[in-house]
């Protein structure tokens, strides 16, 4: 028996290549034996950063980046061809793909999403009821932006997983803008629905996978994979661009240690 | 695993009540129905009913009479679905199948039960499947918008997550459960899109005989024979008529191009279920009363008055009932001040006509100084256009406007 081959994507403009990098370099040193693929959407050709192999957006989704180059400028673009970057990696014989994007940082083994059970693994935003005084209104942005998190999904080499893959990619194709009254938030909300379409769709509710700023409240350790969401390195004691007024130092002595050495990170990979 | 099922609505809707827990008791013979008003008791005259009938009080809603001023008779129903099924377990029942308004049971709801043996919870999607044709993405954007579970069929076991998820929809439904899309909101379905996400084990069940509906009816094969109702050549098992209109020859009002020539066989199980509300008592019940329709001097609240006092929350509480009209500190005299603090001026732009007025650009437009000298033009907009535009009753119009 051979372990299965697992595949992880991110898709990002070239501004993005520290993050890139950053990532590639925290995965390989939690697991190593996971190679990451980036696909690059403006103008960077093949190449590599860090640990990452990155490819042209022609390259994992060749019939389609036209189309998708058409509808879509970045940053929106990056965001309707993770689909497509999934769907390459299964087409290479990947037997599950991990898309994860590439603000994202390993910090331990992934063990609870890489070997999670099912077709399709989706990630939750929150595992439970926001709290505090801002409760409901943290809860219906999420209901407007997506319960599940389009950061981290995987999906498996089987029919049920493959249909899903090729059911988001169409709809990013025709549908990854902004528009709430429409019932559209780029690529996110799509993945609402998986569990009603598709059989085998894993919600993973793991406390160590996808820790940011919208849910350190309910989260425990291990951190496995930590998401800066939103995070500018040039403004490094402001969390989130999404959260004005929200700060580093706000999210506690861990989190903000974790931020001021990604920052650094970040910057040393740039010098 | 003592199963009971559920179902809540108001007295004009009696004769769907009856038809959901008939047809529900014939394939679940030795399983009780309850059935709250949210009206008051069950009309029906001293009939032997198939449910056992529950009230408002009974469910232990907190303070009913704010419930029932905030929002109208349909909202205020589905607002009150978790109470409603935290009660019933709290009667002593393992597991509680909630069946929406507009049901009709026509078989053993055997996927459900086995579901709520391993889950706490049991959520129908919308679809099960991914939708093809060229209208794919706007249909479902549309299911984005109105939730991606539907609440017309939900299991739920009692166990403490359950109990923690019923309390959390029950709290967020006190304030929200409106229809605005575009905020996240669909009265109180939406909210149950965490589901998955909050309750540990709920599940998602895809079952085509389940919720046979308007919205999963193109790709859902329906087929009569004799009795038997076929989707795909499996006996269905719940049937969903979510806005049908007996009187009409079309599957819904929210779909009103499913018409008996579109349907097919389809149209025979909405034929069967509109004789089945005529033996109910259909004809005479359909036009009871709503009891929480008016103020106590008869005139009928309008949406706006209620959704103002939605927004004021707590503030509400000086008024007492909301309900009451007599005496100068009722909610009926603070709606009809004026919103200008100061000395009286002519006509009156009262409260509940200058809150439409700060919601609408277009008469901020035209009536720029609408607390001085626009006073009388706005008024006269009321009376000659507001009044019809958005349901307000004359008895708001200013005096001397009306």
């Amino acid at each position: 028996v051979t372990a299965p081959r697992i595949a992880a994507v991110t898709v990002a403009t070239a501004s993005y290549l520290p993050r890139v990098h950053a990532l590639a370099a925290s995965l390989g040193r939690h697991e190593p034996s996971i190679a990451l693929t980036a696909t690059i959407v403006d103008g960077h050709g093949g190449g590599r950063a860090g640990g990452a192999r990155t490819q042209p957006l022609e390259e994992a989704a060749p019939t389609l980046a036209a189309r998708l180059r058409a509808a879509y400028e970045p940053p929106a673009l990056a965001m309707a061809a993770k689909a497509s970057a999934m769907r390459h990696a299964l087409d290479a014989g990947a037997d599950r793909v991990v898309l994860l994007d590439a603000d994202l940082l390993v910090l331990a083994d992934l063990g609870p999403l890489v070997h999670a059970p099912g077709d399709v693994v989706v990630v939750p935003h929150l595992l439970g009821p926001a709290r505090g005084p801002g409760a409901e209104a943290a809860e219906l942005r999420l209901l407007q932006a997506g319960v599940m998190n389009a950061g981290v999904v995987a999906a498996s080499n089987t029919p049920p997983g493959r249909e899903f893959v090729a059911w988001w990619e169409d709809r990013l194709v025709q549908a990854c803008r902004h528009d709430l009254a429409a019932g559209v938030h780029y690529d996110q909300r799509w993945l609402d629905l998986a569990p009603g379409l598709f059989e085998g769709v894993t919600v993973l509710r793991d406390p160590g996978i996808d820790v940011a700023y919208w849910n350190l409240h309910e989260r425990s350790r291990p951190w496995r994979l930590f998401h800066f969401s939103g995070f500018d390195p040039a403004c490094p004691e402001r969390a989130t661009k999404y959260v004005p007024g929200l700060s580093v130092a706000d999210l506690g002595e861990a989190a903000a240690s974790l931020f001021r050495g990604y920052a650094a990170l970040l910057a040393a990979i740039e010098a | 695993v003592r199963l009971a099922a559920a179902t809540i609505a108001w007295g004009s809707q009696v004769a769907h009540v009856r038809v959901t827990a008939r047809s529900f008791g014939v394939h679940h013979p030795r399983v009780p129905v309850f059935a709250a008003f949210v009206d008051g008791p069950a009309p029906g005259g001293g009939a032997v009913e198939p449910f056992t009938p529950l009230s408002l009080e009974a469910l232990g809603v907190p303070r009913p009479e704010h419930l029932r001023f905030r929002y109208d008779r349909d909202a205020l129903a589905y607002a009150c679905t978790p109470s409603l099924l935290r009660h019933v377990m709290d009667l002593g029942y393992d597991a509680v199948v909630f069946l929406k308004l507009e049901t009709l049971v026509l078989d053993r709801l055997q996927s459900v039960v086995d579901g709520l043996e391993r889950h706490p919870v049991v959520a129908t999607p919308h679809l099960v499947a991914p939708l093809e044709g060229s209208d794919r993405v706007a249909r479902e954007l549309n299911i984005l918008l109105s939730g991606v579970y539907n609440v017309g069929v939900l299991g739920v076991r009692a166990c403490d997550e359950t109990r923690a998820f019923l309390g959390w929809w029950a709290d967020r439904l006190e304030r929200h459960c409106r229809h605005a899309p575009h905020e996240g909101m669909h009265f109180e379905q939406r909210w149950i899109d965490f589901l998955p996400a909050f309750v540990p084990g709920a599940t998602v069940l895809r079952d085509v005989t389940v919720n046979v509906a308007h919205w999963n009816l193109r790709e859902r094969r329906v087929t009569v024979r004799d009795a038997r109702v076929l989707v795909d050549g499996r006996p269905v098992a719940v049937f969903r008529f979510s806005g049908f209109d007996p009187d009409r020859a079309a599957a819904s009002r929210y779909a009103p191009h499913l018409t008996p020539d579109v349907l097919g066989e389809a149209w025979l199980v909405f034929e069967r279920y509109r004789r089945a509300l005529e033996d109910e008592g259909w004809t005479g019940t359909r036009g009871l009363p709503y009891a929480y329709a008016a103020f106590d001097n008869g005139v009928v609240v309008p949406q706006v008055a209620r959704a103002m006092y939605a927004e004021l929350g707590e503030e509400t509480d000086r008024f007492g009932d909301p309900f009451a009209t007599s005496g100068p500190d009722s909610y009926y005299a603070w709606l009809q001040q004026d919103a200008a603090a100061g000395a009286p001026a002519e006509p009156v732009v009262s409260r509940l006509w200058y809150w439409v007025y700060r919601r609408r650009s277009d008469l901020q437009a035209v009536y720029a100084d609408v607390l001085g000298r626009d006073r009388a033009g706005f008024a006269g907009w009321a009376r000659d256009h507001g009044c019809d535009e958005i349901h307000v009753p004359r008895a708001f119009l200013a005096p001397g406007m009306a």
